[in-house]
Order: C-alpha cells, then structure tokens, then sequence
C-alpha cells in the first residue's frame, strides 16, 4: 500500500510539472498597399473636400513615422489630379488644399443626381473612381438633449432627434460625438505604437444611429448617451443614399462586441474601384450644445 | 496564485480516480432451453452489410483511446475516424463530410439532443458509464433517418440486467458519476441510473460553474415478444451569479458585475418493441420529450438583463420490419414531431440596456413529419439492392414544405472477404442553428425553415471498397464521396445575432459541395487492436451575397487528416494506448492591408483593416501525439485495480486554432501568430474494482 502512495504522489509530481503550453507559431500574411482610399464631405461653406491617399501594409505601425501626430505622407494622394463629373456630363476639377485633400466650392449639387469622382496620381500612376447620389438635407430636423440622470457615476442624457420632411424610403444617419472625445482622436493619432489606433478591430461601440423612413411623414427617433457637463456635444443629422447606408449599417455592426468575438471579419463595402472607404455627398445638419445648460 | 489557476483547474480536469463496484445478485440457476445462436462476425458484418459509411467501432474500443486530459469522450474518439473532423481543439464539435456542426443529428435512445456539449463544448453529455451502443452513420442513410443533411449519431444507453445487481462508481477531482442497475421484479422489470457532476466549483470558489447528467432508464420484459423501455436523460451547464472584483486586486475596479447563466438539455422517450407470434414482424413505437434552454442574467451596477430561449420537441416514431417474404427485408415507418421554439425572452432594466426592452419572445411552432419504405433486396448470393423513400414535411408561416427524399444501395460480394458498395442518399434539414462562433455557446439558437429561409438539401454518392480478415479481426475500407449541398445558411457579414428576433433577415442562403476519399483500417482482437484512418477532402461554399459571389472553402476544410490509434498489451500487466494526429490547417480570412479613414461625419479618424477573400488563408497544419500507459494491480485478493498515466499533446507542439494581429516590439511592426488552447497535460487515473 505505501509503494502504491508513493507511485501516486510521483504521478502528481510529474502531472504539474510537465504541463505546459507551447509558444505560439508565427505566420506570414501577405501584405497589400497602395490601393486608393477615398471619402467625402460637404463643408459649411458649400465645399465639397475630397480626402484621397493610398491603403498601407497590414503589419506597418503607422505611427511610426509621425511623432508630430501628422498622417504618413507616402499614404496621401499628394499633388494628384481630383475631378468630379455630373451625371448630365459637367465637370469640375478640384483643387489641392493640402496632401491628400483636394476641394472645390464650385458644385452645384442637385437633389437625386448621381456624380462620379475621379482620382488620379500621376507619380504612382493610379486612379481611382466612384459614384453616388447626392440628396438635399432634411430642413426641420431637430435634437434635443433631455437630462436624464447620474446611474453609478455615469451622467446620462436622451438625444431626441425629429425629422419632419422625411420622405419615403430615405435613409438618414444621426453621428454624435463630443469635442472631448474629438481631442482624443488627435492623441491616439500621436500614440506610440503599441497603442495604436485600430479601433474596428477592437471593441469599440460605433457612436451611430441609423434611420429608414417607411412614409413621407415626421420621423423621430431617441436614445441615451453618457456625458458629462463638461462636454460639447456635436450631433449630425443626415440623408445618405442606399449605398452609403449599407456601408454604415456594416461600419455600425463592426462595433457590436459579439461580432467582435466570434463573427466573421469584415470587409467594408465601398464605391471606390479596385480601391477602399466611400464617396458619399452628404452635408449633415450639425447640432452643437453645451451640456452645462442641460446636465443640471 | 492567479496565475495558477489555469494549470490547476487542467490537473483537476485530468486527475481523475474511478472505482467501479459490482454486486452479483444472489446466485441463482436456472436450466435453460437448447438455443441456436447464429451471428456474423463484426468483420464479416462489416464486408456483408448493405450500410455504408459508418463506424464499426465498438464502444468500449472508442473510449481507449486516449483523451485529453484523461477524460475519455465518445464524441472525440469518434473524432479520430475518417471523415469526421473535430472544430476547436478539445471540443466536442462535428464536421462531417464537410458539413457543419449542426448537420449531425444526435439521438439519445430516440430523442433528439438540441445541444450534445458542457462547458462551451469540451465536454459531451453522455456519461459514459452509461453507455451501450454508439452508431455514426455518414452516409447511404437508412429512409428512416432524416432531419439533417450530414450525419447520424445513434447513442443508446445500457438497459439494466434483470438478473443481477450492478455498480459502478468513478471519483475524480473535477468529476463523479455512478451508475446502478437493478433488477425490481426478477426477469421483469430492471432500472438503470446513472449521474455525473463536476465539482470545480467546490474546490475553486472563483469559478462558480458546474455541470451534471442524470440518465435513467427503466426495462421491462412483458413477455419473450414485448419489451418496454422509458429513458430519461437531464444535463444542465450552471454558472452561479458571481460578482467580479470582489477578491484581490480586480476589487479595484468600480464596476459591480454580476453574471449568471443555466443552460440544459431534457429527454424522456419511451419505446415499445414488439415480435409477431411467428416472429415475421416486428416493430418499435417509440414517444419522446426533447427539452433545450438557456437562461443568461446579468448585472452592471443599476442595469440588470434577463435573456432566456428554448426549444422543445414532442414527437413519436412508428416503425415495422417484415422479414418472411424471401430475398426482402422490408420496413416501413412514420415519424411525426411538434417543435416549440421560444427565442429571445428578454427582461431588461437600466439605462444601459433599455435598448434591448422586454419581450416574451417569439412563440413558434412546427410539425414535422415523415413517412418512409424501405427494401432490401437479394438479388443472388452476390448482388444486393436496397432502395429507399422518405417522404418528409414540414409546416411553417401557413404553408407546407413537401420534400421526397430517396435512398439507394448496392452491393456486390468480390469473394468471402471483400464487397463494393455504392449508395446515393437526399437528406432534408428543416431546421438552423444560429450561431457564429466554432464553440457550443449558450446563445447557439435553433430556428425552423419558413417560407424566406428554404430547408437545406443534400445529395450524396458514395462508393466503397471493402475488406476483412475475420480470423485477425481486421477491416479495411476504402470511401469515395460527393455531396451537393442547397440552401444552406451562413449569416450576414456582421449579423446580429443576439437578440435578433428578426433572425431571417440575417441568414443568407446559398450552395456548397464536398467531396473526398476515406480509408480505413481496424483490427478489433489480439493483444494489439486500434485503427488507423486518413481522409482526403475538399469542402467549398458559394452565396451570391458572400466573399463577392466567389466559391470559398468552408471554415473547417481541411485537406489531409490521419489519424493512428493503438493498444497494445506488452506484457501481463502493462499496456499502453497512442494516438498521432495530424490534419492540414483550417482556413481562414486574414487581415492584408489596413487604411485610414474619417469616422462618419468627419468626427475623427480611424484606421481600419481589410482582409483577403473569405478563408482564402490557411493556418499551418496540427500534429499531435496522446499516449496512455496503463498498469494493472491488485491491491488486495478482492479488489483489484488499474491505473493510467495519460499525456495529451506529449510533443507540445502548436494546435493552430486562431491567428492574432500583435504589436512586435522587437520590429516595431505588427505580426501575426497562431495559438492553440492546450499544450501538454498530463494526467493520472486510477481505477479500483470491486
């Protein structure tokens, strides 16, 4: 019976020594750049600003060539030729505001015409184009922020967001973020590498709401966000075509946590030819407010 | 201590004592009548049969082969055979013939199982103490099964013996179980029960989770021509409501969260089988209960939420075989099943998690049914035809969906030893499993076809070569098949799944196609028995609305798998068991190129990936080696005993289970690794019997 103890208590001994795990195996991906990465926004003076640049290896630390927080130049579009065409066949060129970003307030966007951007960079000899449709914004449209309360130290607020000329079918999107919160993009952008900005591959809710209307009728939707008294809160308010949308909803579910964890990854859709991001027109309607006046 | 814990809990999990009691009933003799008992040979079976694609393993011989972490699983020796690929390292999942995990359909004594995994799917449900037959069918499926399109897998537990007292009892350290059988009324009525409980959260209060199996069954022998049984299975995953942060340095943390979850399966059937007078006919009646839910609470702060969803089966089966007609084996039969499902009962509360309201759920419900005939035709000593028809329904949102479902066979006898086989079979899958992730999750949901999501079909062919020595007890076969697949289900890129009540508008239905080459070695007798098996296959899919259109393989195609399994008794008292693995890697999507953009609306900006075609990357391949050496003893003149050393992964080599993007401070560039779940354990077991 005693050689049977020791036998066991041998066998234990061996048992939490040799268990281990193994290191992991590292695995080669191939690597892809320099496809043209395209988006698109309307300023308040009735601009169109196109921002243009290229895709970057997957394993490249883009940070590591901007302690300045600055975009790498070699990912920018830097002195390329940028033109949008109408459908009716007008044509605008647009003019380099700095690397990468070109503009032009000489569009006369009308409601429902589709245009057509085209990009192309001479030094590495690509182009680029893409296609959408341009929708005039919705006139009424209003937010209201509600006070609703501090739950466990987080202050809560309700967004009401009314559009009374929505139309039938439109689909609009309501994007809200605090200028805090914008000053901490421009930190991330400046952080070391190890902490680099790669938010959709790690969880990180989509501050974004999307809307569809089923009738031309008044739309209104509300939902709760945390902030603070502190903040300003910039809220958009926008109509966007269907292809956009799609490209939206799709953004908005890279966000989800359980789509994180077991979903399949996502490729984002995109108008852009061969290319990456989206050309969209839309000038969303901006709300700004001091949250001092509302959070008591 | 924390960071033992994982190593610990892996000692529990392998350390496991058994002792098995047996208590002969008093003696008693009887003198019986003169019996003629004439039976093939498990070999010549093997070559004879009419079924093709299936495993003639015995039991006790699947539950050699060494486990991991010395806990000896059906599921996952069968696993080891060809065709049939394993998911996640360690875990009980499925993937036969290129199909996907809930193409099995899993019957407990008749009953279907919704959900056959403890603890996110390391575990199976079945105790195997309890355990009788298990039967894997992958292909020229008899009419009488139907429901999913890839394979089969009959459990069958013990009926207790009428005559004699039985135990077994097995301690281990994160597991007990115990089984007894009875007889009540002597050559009557006899009763089996069998449990199993984990205990790790006895031992490690930080770990609040447990699991437990309850499988009973009661036998009665009306007379020489009826017999009757009622089994009743109950297994339930229960993680208690722990508050996180309350020990040690996570009590930092200013959040108070709490999370519960229970999840189980319920089975009762009862069968009723019954010998004509002159022995012609016979037939089974069999009626049964099937049970799944879940429950999830959980708890930030002021914010609580309540999830719970089940499914629920009622069904009765009717089956007759006809055996006097000459050259004919004739059955018939017919299956009728009532479904409930009851997804997304929701609680909500807290401003947190208002979003997900309150909701009774969806209450759906679905009768499915079958009718079918089947012969099997002898033809002269050599050929031999079987030809089948399954006619199966279903009724969903108002409508019936009709689908006739074929069956044929043909074998021919080259000699004593050897036969060709081919067999062509349609199967028809009226229900999905909503799940997105290769492990058994809780929130895995079950919904039926509706007039939207079309039910699944597969045709396939296969063709097979077939050998034996009986005098050695070896097999040998060979297996060719095809599988068109239709209608299968994938989810949106970026579904939501959870609480999604509006669950059809995140599938997407396309094709798929597998096809392969299996070959197959066993020997069952002699000091030395196992099997040896490899497979060559190829599984592909094809959605309009996926990866642009283009065909891609699916998620566990693998291309070559081998799979070697020994025992050998060295000498009197020493034997050992080895397993050596290997299989081409899993493809997967993996992240080329990354770009910057503007968040919508130009607040900020952000870098985002993009990744090459679905799963057109392939992680390296998985080699493993299990070995099991085994002494027997005896402790005194009564009770005597063996005990096992077991080593899983002895090479600790890299299963490749999931590719992770990591920071490489050394480059200062990113890099790409691949990790596995478990490296080498080591575990010890000891069994005593009485």
């Amino acid at each position: 019976m005693y050689s049977i103890k020791i036998v066991f208590l041998l066998s234990m001994l061996v048992m939490f020594y040799s268990c281990r795990k193994p290191e992991p195996l590292d695995i080669k991906m191939p690597q892809q750049k320099d496809a043209p990465v395209i988006s698109a926004t309307i300023t308040d003076a009735e601009g169109v600003v196109i921002s243009a640049g290229y895709s970057m290896e997957s394993i490249r630390n883009i940070s590591d060539r901007n302690p300045q927080g600055k975009i790498p130049r070699d990912i920018l579009v830097d002195s390329g030729t940028v033109r949008i065409s109408e459908g009716n066949g007008a044509a605008y060129s647009l003019y380099r505001l700095s690397p990468g970003v070109y503009g032009s307030n000489e569009l006369e966007l009308k409601d429902g015409s589709s245009y057509t951007l085209h990009v192309t960079d001479p030094k590495k000899g690509t182009t680029a184009t893409a296609t959408t449709t341009y929708y005039v914004q919705p006139q009424g449209s209003s937010v209201t922020p509600v006070y609703k309360g501090i739950r466990n130290g987080d202050t809560l607020c309700t967004l009401q967001v009314a559009i009374p000329d929505a139309q039938k079918d439109a689909r609009y999107f309501i994007g809200y973020t605090t200028t805090k919160q914008l000053r901490e993009n421009v930190k991330v952008m400046s952080a070391p590498g190890a902490q680099n900005m790669s938010a959709i591959a790690t969880f990180e809710p989509k501050q974004l709401e999307l809307l569809q209307s089923k009738a031309t009728a008044a739309l209104s939707h509300s939902f709760t966000i945390k902030a603070s008294a502190g903040d300003t809160l910039v809220v958009q308010v926008g109509r966007v075509d269907e292809g956009y949308y799609k490209y939206l909803q799709a953004y908005k579910r890279t966000g989800y946590l359980i789509n994180q964890l077991t979903g399949e990854p996502i490729n984002l859709p995109t108008n852009v030819q061969t290319g990456y991001g989206y050309f969209a027109l839309c000038k969303p309607n901006r709300y700004v407010f001091d949250m001092k006046e509302y959070i008591k | 201590m924390k960071a033992l814990h994982p190593l610990l809990f892996i000692l529990f999990l392998g350390s496991t004592a058994t002792v098995q009691a047996a208590t002969d009933s008093t003696a008693t003799t009887r003198q019986l009548g003169e019996v003629t008992v004439k039976a093939r040979s498990n070999t010549r079976q093997f070559v004879e049969s009419m079924q093709m694609g299936k495993t003639e393993l015995p039991v006790a011989m699947l539950l050699k082969a060494p486990a991991i972490g010395g806990e000896a699983d059906v599921v996952k020796a069968l696993q080891l055979t060809p065709g049939v690929k394993s998911g996640t390292e360690g875990s009980i999942g499925m993937y036969v013939r290129g199909g996907a995990n809930d193409e099995n359909l899993i019957l407990l004594d008749g009953a279907p199982l919704y959900n056959a995994g403890h603890l996110l799917g390391f575990f199976s449900v079945f105790n195997n103490t309890a355990l009788k037959d298990v039967q894997l069918y992958k292909s020229g499926f008899g009419a009488k099964y139907g429901g999913r399109l890839s394979s089969v897998m009959d459990v069958r537990t013990k009926e207790a013996s009428l005559t004699e007292y039985k135990g077994d009892v097995s301690i281990g350290t994160i597991s007990s179980s115990a089984s007894v059988q009875a007889p009540i009324i002597k050559d009557k009525l006899s009763l089996m029960v069998a449990g199993r409980r984990t205990y790790i959260d006895q031992v490690m209060k930080t770990v609040p989770y447990h699991f437990h199996d309850l499988n009973a069954k009661l036998y009665y022998m009306a007379d020489s021509r009826n017999r009757f049984c009622i089994s009743g299975y109950t297994g339930s995953d229960v993680l208690k409501p722990y508050t996180y942060g309350s020990n040690g340095e996570e009590k930092q943390a200013k959040d108070d969260i709490q999370s519960g979850m229970k999840m189980g399966n319920n089975t009762l059937s009862a069968r009723w089988n019954h010998v004509s007078k002159n022995s012609k006919l016979s037939g089974d009646v069999t009626a049964y209960y099937s049970g799944f839910s879940y429950a999830i609470d959980g708890k930030m702060n002021s914010n609580t939420i309540y999830m719970q969803s089940a499914i629920r089966d009622m069904g009765v089966n009717g089956d007759v075989r006809l055996s006097h007609i000459a050259g004919h084996k004739l059955s018939a039969g017919f299956q009728f099943v009532n479904h409930y499902f009851n997804p997304n009962i929701v609680s909500s509360n807290g401003p947190l998690v208002e979003r997900f309201g309150n909701s009774n759920g969806q209450h759906l419900h679905n009768n499915e049914a079958a009718v079918y005939l089947n012969d099997e035709v002898r033809i002269d000593s050599n050929w031999q035809i079987a030809a089948g028809m399954r006619i199966s329904g279903l009724s969903t949102s108002g409508k019936i969906l009709l689908h006739a479902e074929p069956r044929l066979g043909l074998r021919y006898m080259i000699n004593e030893r050897s036969s060709i086989k081919a067999s062509y079979a349609r199967m028809v899958q009226y229900l999905h499993m909503v799940s997105g992730s290769s492990l058994l999750l809780p929130t895995d949901l079950w919904y039926p076809a509706t007039d939207k999501i079309k039910p699944a079909i597969s045709d396939q062919a296969s063709l097979g070569y077939y050998y034996s020595i009986p005098n050695a007890g070896i097999s040998i076969s060979a297996e060719a098949y095809y599988k068109w697949m239709q209608h299968l289900s994938e989810y949106k890129e970026g579904a939501i799944l959870l609480m999604n009540d509006k669950y059809e508008d995140e599938l997407v239905q396309g094709k798929g196609r597998a096809y392969g080459l299996e070959l197959f070695v066993s020997k069952t007798t002699g000091r030395f028995t196992g099997w040896a098996g490899y497979t060559w296959s190829v599984a592909q899919r094809q959605f309009d609305s996926l990866n642009g259109g283009k065909e891609y393989y699916a998620r566990y195609d693998r291309r070559h798998q081998l799979s070697l399994v020994g025992m050998y008794d060295v000498v009197k008292n020493w034997s050992v068991s080895t397993t050596v693995v290997y299989a081409t890697g899993s493809p997967f999507t993996g992240q080329t190129s990354q770009y910057l953009v503007p968040k919508p609306g130009f607040a900020g900006f952000e870098t985002l990936p993009a990744y090459t075609g679905r799963n057109e990357m392939r992680m390296s391949a998985a080699f493993r080696t299990d070995v099991d050496v085994a002494y027997k003893f005896n402790i005194s003149r009564r009770i005597k005993a063996d005990a096992h050393l077991s080593v899983y992964n002895v090479f600790n080599r890299t299963q490749p289970h999931s590719v992770r993007r990591i920071y490489d401070e050394k480059s200062q560039t990113y890099k790409y690794q691949q990790r596995g779940l478990f490296g080498t354990i080591t575990a010890a077991s000891l069994n005593i019997h009485l």
